[in-house]
């Protein structure tokens, strides 16, 4: 099919905070930005009530003290903890969402915002995860037992869990296409663009898109990046990061700065970039033995893909160039 | 004490040594006579391709193709040389009609994705 450039839609982009992160919904139709920023809002307050290991009253932090004993849940958090779970299983338990007390051990136990400029000195005993094949889910009662001692973030899915949602919520309600990014992790719904979206890669998710290194056009599914760069503080003199080894309990290995994968949704995406951190140098085979396709960077720059990646394989990155600002 | 390895016959190492090379010189040879008849059948190739397009065809041979190494005993390669064959080569080739592209346009990035 032949396109004309002029044909290319008008879309409408709106910005916002939540879950911790800057969270941004782009629609092909600019009168419904308006109200498509007041879904977003609305969904990730309904999910940060549900699903945030930072809050106290959230209802994942109050499941966590019922002594083992099951508690019927809401479809929100039951739906999140399945799609945490699925994944877990799908990555071989290198994604699991019962890192929420190695993750404290390692420092991180507030929101990042409270910890950004902390140092600690305090030595690190790492804890590896008691395993998500610990908690019950049972469909019929949609209810969740979770063993005492087994504390769960659910910092990795949920951020693309909840771009999922939304994007698809916001398509559904308003009848337009529409992209989702919550800190990197992008959803699309509803008819996209003839053109694709096109969603620049960046190490960090607040540079400008014209700036971004690479660039990829999505028509269906989702992208996420995950990465060692970003989200680190002090402890014991070792600089941490917030991804995990679960079998372990230490920050994963940082082979690789940033990865960022392509799935059938956000949530496969966001699966395959978080496992491929863990995996370390291993992380291209294995990428390639599931068909994903993704570009990875070495703590060096060099840039590998796999799969379908537009562009070619082990490219250097220009000496000359800046963090978050490369260029091919 | 470990015993010295025992030295070949000097005449046996020399007879090998002309063996391998006979084997060198007949797979040299074989090398060139493939690559010329691949040249020939390139050549005809164009030639086919120029008369599709209607272009004029510029009489050339295909060229000169060598293989295989000079070595201290003598020349061991073949020199082949194709005859002409009335083709164009691929350089001289001019469509009549450029092919039109059909482009869709890169969309421009609305947002991007990296760590937060």
């Amino acid at each position: 099919m032949t396109v004309r450039a002029e044909d290319a839609q008008v879309h409408a982009v709106r910005t916002t905070h939540a879950i911790g992160t800057v969270a941004t919904v782009v629609v092909d139709d600019p009168d419904a930005a308006d109200a498509a920023l007041a879904l977003l809002t609305l969904e990730l307050d309904t999910l940060d009530r549900a699903c945030s290991r930072f809050r106290p009253d959230s209802e994942l932090r109050r499941l966590e003290h019922r002594g083992g004993r099951p508690a019927r849940v809401s479809p929100l958090l039951f739906d999140a903890l399945q799609t945490a779970f699925d994944v877990a299983r799908r990555t071989a338990g290198i994604v699991d969402p019962t890192i929420g007390s190695a993750l404290v051990e390692l420092g991180y136990d507030r929101d990042f915002a409270s910890l950004d400029d902390r140092v600690d000195h305090a030595d690190v005993s790492p804890l590896p995860a008691p395993g998500w094949w610990r908690i019950v889910l049972d469909p019929s009662e949609r209810s969740v037992a979770v063993p005492d001692g087994v504390h769960i973030d659910l910092g990795s899915t949920g951020k693309a869990f909840g771009a999922d949602r939304s994007a698809a919520r916001i398509a559904d309600a308003l009848g337009c296409g529409t992209l989702v990014n919550l800190g990197g992790d992008v959803a699309i719904a509803g008819l996209p663009p003839v053109e694709g979206w096109g969603v620049g890669i960046a190490e960090h998710c607040t540079t400008a898109p014209s700036d971004a290194a690479d660039m990829v056009t999505l028509r269906h599914g989702g992208l996420a990046s995950s990465g060692t760069t970003a989200r680190t503080w002090t402890r014991g003199g070792r600089t941490m990061h917030h991804i995990v080894d679960p079998w372990t309990g230490a920050v994963a290995p940082t082979t690789w700065a940033q990865v960022s994968a392509l799935g059938a949704t956000c949530v496969e995406a966001n699966g395959w970039s978080t496992a491929a951190v863990v995996w370390g140098e291993d992380a291209p085979g294995n990428l390639i033995a599931h068909g994903v396709t993704a570009r990875l960077v070495r703590s060096d720059g060099h840039v590998v893909t796999v799969g379908s990646w537009p562009g070619a394989v082990d490219r250097p990155r220009p000496v000359t160039s800046g963090e978050g600002n490369w260029e091919e | 004490m470990v015993a010295p390895p025992e030295r070949r016959n000097r005449n046996d190492a020399v007879r090998s040594r002309d063996e391998a090379l006979v084997r060198i010189r007949r797979a040299t040879v074989a090398m060139g006579l493939t690559a010329s008849v691949a040249a020939v059948g390139i050549g005809v190739a164009v030639a086919g391709a120029s008369v599709h397009h209607g272009t004029t065809a510029t009489t050339a041979a295909v060229g000169s193709v060598t293989t295989g190494a000079t070595g201290a005993t003598g020349a061991t390669g073949a020199t082949v040389t194709p005859a002409t064959t009335g083709a164009t080569t691929p350089a001289a080739i001019t469509p009549t009609t450029p092919t039109p592209k059909a482009t869709t346009p890169t969309p421009k990035a609305t947002t991007t994705s990296g760590q937060s």
